[in-house]
């Protein structure tokens, strides 16, 4: 082909990309998101592959990075396998099914009766229910034991045992059967908020039509209402079971004591022993059961063509009338709000004023924890929290981190929505819409330790991000993104192009429109996708212990030091702190946004 | 398959095919390069250490740098900061407290990028911290010459130990108020305390597995402590290599319980007031929970073959770091003044005054069961049992070589 | 067949009253049409038929059946008072098939499965959908998913048939064509039909009766022909016929031993008022009741014609009568230029007059 026309066809396609604001966005973020997203599972895959130091003790005549099978052989054939892998697999799977078929039935059933029906006090229920999975999963694990704690562990009594004088069996105490519980009371929060979402875009005339053909109440339920929430219920429940393979704090607390070990378990204990090869190994293992749910998910919602709400008149959201049950039911679920809020959080309320552990006695309460100056006599001298400059500056940097992140978050995912929803159809956007999601899947432990290696170093203009607060936002940037670019795709799914169109006729740059026009329209969606990120960063540890140090410490780093320490009544106040401080954060955010007008939060 | 499907499948085999191909080679570190020759010069370590050290000089640059980075495997470190800023005005300390995995870590990967950041490093993890980084040169020992005297050879080479503690066993006094409950550590294995020993989780504790790793170190002593013990020959299980790993099979068949946390441990074995009372593989310092928590543990101190399982915390300077003399001078301060000695007397609590001018850097550290590598150092109140406690010390090239066969072994018998 | 009868229905949403009071009995095989503009309560009239709503107080009745009744406690529920209904969204359910959505709704009859399927397909046939049972509600335009509702019906065949404004969202074409095909429905079927809308056009093209709602009241309850041409209120008057009708205000006045209503410009012969001279009415004529000439005529009166417009088989026509503006309608594609002098007539009987307090009408029957 002659120069001249390839010169020009460039330059026609510079010039056409100029025009479309939402075709270089996207190209951008492809790039950087494959870099950052990418690069890690690149790397995960080669040193997988390559040997390791920590494998000279089985090849001491080996050469770190050459090319070896040897992880593979050793995770997935050889004695230690069922050990290392086939057992915790099992374990971390029907965790993983039970956690989810539960806490997906419970929030479900809250959703529905919270969307759908006159139950009483929607407000206040529906605010409380999400409290336990603002805190860190690992909280109601904690309590658990605090309650049910047996004399295999020894040590002060639990709560059941010195109330009611009976040992609670093992199998009560720790391992599966708790695990199970402590994890589906939290997850069955994040279970509720997607199906609330969704439930709240079900079309009544559809369920009252199938009254009037004669259909009763449970063949509705049954025909109608779930096969609509399909997509809601198949993400909900696949998200929910990649989210527990990857938990790693409270089948920890639980599990070892009998000796239940799941996959995450035996990561962290491989990336402890720095023995690389056999936690990515893991993680990769971790990943691609991910990502072959979260295709099979998508095979059988995408089979089906018809989802697609049906715009128009008529959209009606009418209430179920509970008649007799209205009471009891109101009672019913207060009840269980109020079990998993405040049970672990008077616990840990208790824990932070106790001065001798085990002694349940009102003369041993204390608030030297709290507002004491520091006795070097007890806890090492370390001043109560609230007078703690140490812990007020980890406060300050846990919000700065969290605020930060949300915000850089929120912005990201609305520009990926944007891309996304503007070029719908193409391979950009799809490429991208997956590259988006993509952090989902990875553990996060092990994206914290890729991270390490990636940005130890300068990248080009960039200078080495390591030991920066700049690495610790990006983290969390990137581990989030998931949900802040569904978000921010569904919001701008609702944005009629003619509205953007309107405005580009009038002569408004792309600035203008982004600012004027598509964030005030997108911002109940922004929203929601920047307070869950907020949340989420505030309550993070695995992602970012590795990338922590003094100068940045943050509260959940606060409070795995006074663990390791063993200082209970620091570790219990600092996480209530933390805990207090989410819920505030996310009433003043709603407040705010109600009072400015935005509809009240969606939910992706 | 399409063709747009066929280029993308081609694209990413590339991809990947030159990914694993720009694999790093191995760069045997054994070879000092030239700037890190340069730096052991200027800072006068290594092979350029000085037969007679200026120590006055040496403080004199410490000041003019300023700073001094410390990356530490322990959190206590972190107290140093006010204290160490009263007796050297002038030079701030900072304290990356990382835990011993981390530090370790974070140490390799930042010289592998070409960062210099640390000045001192000090942690555990013996195997990694001599054959990982002293040995390909990411850390250079350093004794200041004024100690060399009060601190015997096997504590300062091939690196310096800053502190040595232990694992012990501890029982429950009330319980067994009249003699300790085992003479040798093979009825540990035994149906009598099935269910009723604890250990902390070899897995994510590194001291803990250096505890039990010290103890598959000596395997022929603790087959010859069985045969004391039942007076035949030990028998190996299927697959066992010896009477050590035997030993550590023998405790998880029966069924020694796994605490993630020490301090839940001891609280376990020494809460007054049990019918049961665990034992308990701990640290020795928890000792002086007795006081502060009310429990009434014990140590088994007489126990055949023996009744601690030491492991050191090493303290080194950093190559190419930054702040040279500070590093020296920090070093100097954690190993304690020298005007302390045997006569000295300490009283608590010793972070506060004359206690804490004397014990310097080892003020955090004074407590039962953690004890100075200086032979001129008196025990801590409390710890004095460490003396009449006989023990082993792990080892270094046995963790490296050995350790990751342990690790395996442990998590296919704890599994079972 | 079936008679359908409300009686004393009320409903409230908080505060707002929706409906009020409202008797109605609906003859066994009627089209009863429920006309008014938004918010008039014809909807949620119609759903409390259905038994989607729960009046206040009230009773209705279905045939012989008191399917609800406040007072005695009686709610039979909507699955089992045996109406068809066909929603303005149409309701198709958006996860089956055409097919499926049909055959579906019978499921609950008992009937057999061969049955099932053969009704399904002979209604999709009736409305010539039989090429689409396959697609879903997604892939249909808004006619043809029209169409799958009705088949619903066909289907069904219900001995009551309620339909909630089903032409409203569709083109103006497309919703002339469909309104036959209802209409034909109503009649295959020998159902009872009620039916909401607020287009008066097709109230008046498919009623046996219109019953006229505003503001959860009952306005006139009466034949097309009745409501047309004898609107009992202002607002009935107002709403029905297209274009508007003329309203005139003025004052009776006697002329020469004749009644007038004497407007701002313009004088109307009131015989057919019952009111006494001197009192203040509004005359409502239809614009096709004013006649028009180009050339002087004894009687009539002179007007200015402001704008012509042909719509092709009628011209409608603005003249202005000193300050009042009518509105004209004539057969025929008129030509004829602006500005120029007209004579208009109007025709006495055809005159309906109004308090304008009390907005009824004060006409001679």
């Amino acid at each position: 082909m002659t120069s001249p026309g390839a010169a020009r066809r460039l330059r026609y396609h510079t010039v056409r990309l100029r025009n479309r604001p939402d075709l270089v966005i996207g190209y951008v973020c492809l790039v950087a998101l494959g870099f950052l997203v990418l690069g890690p599972l690149v790397e995960i895959v080669r040193d997988a592959l390559t040997l390791q130091p920590y494998d000279l003790a089985y090849h001491p005549d080996g050469v770190v990075g050459s090319f070896s099978l040897f992880h593979l052989e050793r995770v997935f054939a050889s004695p230690l396998s069922p050990a290392l892998f086939f057992r915790p697999l099992l374990n971390s799977l029907a965790v993983g099914f039970w956690v989810t078929a539960i806490g997906v039935s419970i929030g479900s059933l809250l959703a529905w009766l919270l969307v759908r029906t006159d139950i009483r006090c929607k407000g206040l229920l529906g605010a409380l229910i999400v409290i336990p999975y603002m805190m860190p999963s690992w909280v109601m694990a904690l309590a658990w034991i605090s309650l049910f704690k047996n004399d295999r562990i020894g040590g002060t009594q639990g709560f059941v045992a010195s109330f009611l004088g009976v040992q609670p069996p093992d199998w009560v105490s720790y391992g599966f059967f708790p695990i199970v519980v402590t994890l589906a009371l939290h997850y069955f929060a994040y279970a509720y908020l997607l199906m609330s979402g969704a439930l709240a875009t079900v079309d009544s005339e559809l369920e009252e039509a199938g009254a009037v053909c004669g259909m009763g109440r449970w063949k509705r339920l049954w025909r109608i209402t779930l096969p609509l929430l399909m997509p809601a219920l198949g993400s909900a429940i696949v998200l929910t079971f990649i989210r527990i393979l990857g938990t790693f704090g409270t089948p920890a607390l639980l599990g070892l004591p009998v000796r239940f070990f799941t996959f995450a378990t035996q990561i962290y204990a491989s990336i402890n022993a720095r023995n690389n090869g056999d936690a990515f190994v893991l993680a990769l293992v971790l990943i691609v059961i991910a990502i072959s749910f979260i295709w099979i998910n998508s095979r059988i919602i995408g089979i089906r063509k018809s989802f697609v709400t049906l715009t128009g008149k008529g959209f009606r959201r009418r209430e179920i009338r509970l008649g007799l049950w209205r009471l009891p039911l109101t009672a019913a679920v207060g009840l269980f709000v109020a079990s998993t809020v405040l049970v672990p959080l008077s616990i840990l309320l208790w824990e932070s004023l106790i001065l001798v552990a085990g002694d349940y006695s009102l003369d041993n309460l204390t608030t030297h924890f709290w507002i004491g100056q520091g006795n070097v006599r007890l806890a090492y001298g370390e001043a109560g929290v609230l007078l703690n400059n140490g812990i007020l500056t980890a406060l300050w940097n846990s919000l700065k981190l969290a605020t930060l992140a949300a915000l850089f978050n929120g912005v990201l995912g609305l520009l990926v929505g944007y891309a996304v929803v503007r070029g719908r159809g193409t391979r950009l956007s799809r490429g991208l819409e997956g590259i988006a999601f993509a952090p989902y899947i990875f553990p996060s432990i092990a994206l914290g330790a890729i991270y390490i290696g990636m940005f130890s170093a300068p990248i080009g203009p960039i200078p080495a991000l390591y030991g920066t607060f700049a690495i610790l936002v990006l983290i969390t940037v990137v581990k989030n993104l998931p949900f802040t670019s569904r978000t921010g795709i569904a919001a701008m799914l609702q944005i009629d192009t003619s509205m953007e169109e309107s405005a580009r006729v009038l002569g408004i740059g792309w600035f203008r429109r982004m600012a004027r026009i598509i964030m005030p329209l997108s911002m109940s969606g922004l929203v929601s996708g920047m307070l869950l990120t907020f949340i989420t960063a505030m309550r993070e540890l695995s992602l970012i212990v590795l990338l922590l140090s003094p100068a940045n410490m943050v509260l959940t780093g606060v409070i795995f030091y006074y663990q390791e320490q063993s200082m209970p009544q620091h570790s219990s106040a600092v996480t209530l702190l933390l805990v207090l401080i989410i819920i505030l954060v996310n009433v003043l955010v709603r407040l705010v946004s109600r009072g400015a007008g935005v509809s009240g939060l969606k939910n992706s | 398959m399409t063709r747009s499907a066929r280029y993308w499948r081609a694209t990413a085999g590339a991809l990947a095919l030159a990914w694993l191909a720009a694999l790093p080679v191995a760069a045997t570190a054994q070879e000092v390069s030239p700037e890190t020759e340069a730096w052991l010069k200027a800072a006068e370590l290594g092979a350029h250490a000085p037969a007679t050290e200026g120590w006055d000089a040496i403080v004199a640059k410490a000041q003019e740098e300023g700073e001094v980075v410390v990356y530490s495997s322990s959190g206590r470190m972190a107290m140093l900061v006010d204290a160490f800023a009263r007796t050297y005005p002038g030079i701030v300390l900072t304290v990356f407290d990382l835990g011993s995995v981390k530090t370790v870590e974070k140490t390799i990967r930042e010289q592998q990028a070409g960062i210099f950041n640390a000045d001192v490093v000090s942690t555990g993890n013996s195997g990694a911290v001599i054959h990982e980084m002293l040995n390909q040169g990411l850390i250079f020992n350093y004794v200041p010459e004024a100690y060399k005297s009060r601190i015997p050879e096997e504590n300062r080479e091939p690196l310096l130990i800053r502190i040595n503690e232990a694992i012990v066993i501890y029982y429950n006094k009330e319980a067994y108020p009249d003699a300790p409950p085992a003479t040798n550590i093979w009825e540990l294995t035994e149906p009598e305390f099935n269910g009723r020993v604890g250990i902390i989780d070899p897995m994510s504790s590194g001291s803990s597995f250096m505890g039990l790793a010290t103890i598959v170190q000596h395997a022929d002593e603790m087959a010859a402590a069985y045969k004391r013990h039942t007076g035949h020959d030990i028998e190996l299980g299927e697959g066992v290599p010896d009477a050590g790993y035997e030993f550590v099979a023998r405790l998880l068949q029966n069924d020694v319980v796994i605490f993630k946390s020490g301090s839940s441990l001891v609280e376990a074995s020494g809460q007054p007031g049990q019918e049961k009372p665990l034992l308990a593989f701990a640290y020795m310092t928890y000792i002086s929970k007795n006081e502060s928590d009310g429990f009434v543990n014990a140590y088994l101190a007489d126990l055949d073959p023996v009744a601690k399982w030491v492991y050191p915390t090493f303290t080194a300077i950093a190559n190419r770091a930054p702040h040279p003399n500070a590093a020296k001078v920090f070093t100097a301060y954690l190993l304690g003044s020298l005007e302390l000695n045997e006569s000295s007397v300490l009283e608590k609590p010793f972070t506060e005054g004359r206690s804490m001018e004397l014990l310097q850097g080892l003020a955090p550290y004074y407590d039962p069961g953690s004890v100075s590598p200086r032979n001129d150092v008196p025990l801590p109140p409390g710890g004095e049992a460490w003396g009449e406690m006989k023990g082993w010390t792990v080892s270094a090239d046995f963790m490296q070589s050995e350790g990751p066969r342990l690790r395996d072994f442990w998590l296919l018998h704890a599994s079972q | 067949m079936a008679q359908i009868g409300l009686s004393g229905i009320r409903k409230a949403y908080g505060r707002e009253v929706v409906v009020h009071d409202l008797d109605l009995t609906i003859r066994p095989g009627e089209f009863l049409t429920i006309l008014g503009p938004s918010g008039c309560g014809k909807t949620t009239t119609l759903r409390a038929i259905a038994g989607l709503e729960e009046p206040d107080d009230g009773d209705i009745h279905l045939g012989e059946k008191l399917v609800f009744s406040r007072r005695r406690g009686v709610i039979v529920p909507p699955e089992k008072r045996g109406v068809g209904l066909i929603f303005q969204s149409y309701a198709l359910w958006p996860h089956m098939t055409v097919q499926r959505n049909v055959s579906l709704a019978l499921e609950e009859k008992g009937l057999g499965r061969a049955e099932i399927e053969a009704r399904a397909t002979q209604a999709l046939e009736t409305v010539q959908m039989t090429a689409l049972g396959a697609r879903y509600p997604s892939e249909l335009s808004g006619g043809q998913q029209q169409r799958v509702a009705v088949a619903r019906m066909i289907a069904l065949r219900p001995q009551i048939l309620l339909m909630d404004e089903p032409l409203s969202n569709l083109d103006a074409k497309l919703r002339l064509d469909m309104r036959a095909e209802l209409l034909q429905l109503h009649r295959d079927l020998g159902s009872t039909t009620v039916y909401v809308t607020h287009d008066q056009a097709e109230a008046l093209t498919l009623s046996d009766r219109i019953v006229v709602m505003d503001r959860g009241r009952v306005m006139q309850e009466a034949s097309p022909y009745e409501v047309y041409h004898h609107p009992r209120s202002l607002q009935v008057a107002e709403f029905i016929g297209e274009p508007r009708i003329n309203l005139v205000p003025g004052t009776l006045a006697r002329e020469a031993g004749t009644l007038y209503l004497v407007g701002d410009g313009v004088r109307l012969p009131a015989e057919r008022a019952r009111a006494a001279k001197g009192e203040r009415l509004v005359a409502a004529v239809r614009p096709e009741n004013i006649e028009l000439s180009t050339v002087p005529v004894a009687g009539w009166q002179e007007v200015r014609l402001d704008n012509v417009q042909p719509t092709g088989a009628t011209t409608i026509l603005q003249v202005c009568a000193g300050a009042t503006r009518l509105r004209l309608v004539r057969p025929g594609f008129l030509r004829i230029e602006a500005g120029i002098p007209l004579w208009i007539g109007f025709d006495a009987d055809s005159i309906e007059f109004f308090d304008p307090d009390t907005q009824g009408n004060v006409s001679a029957p």
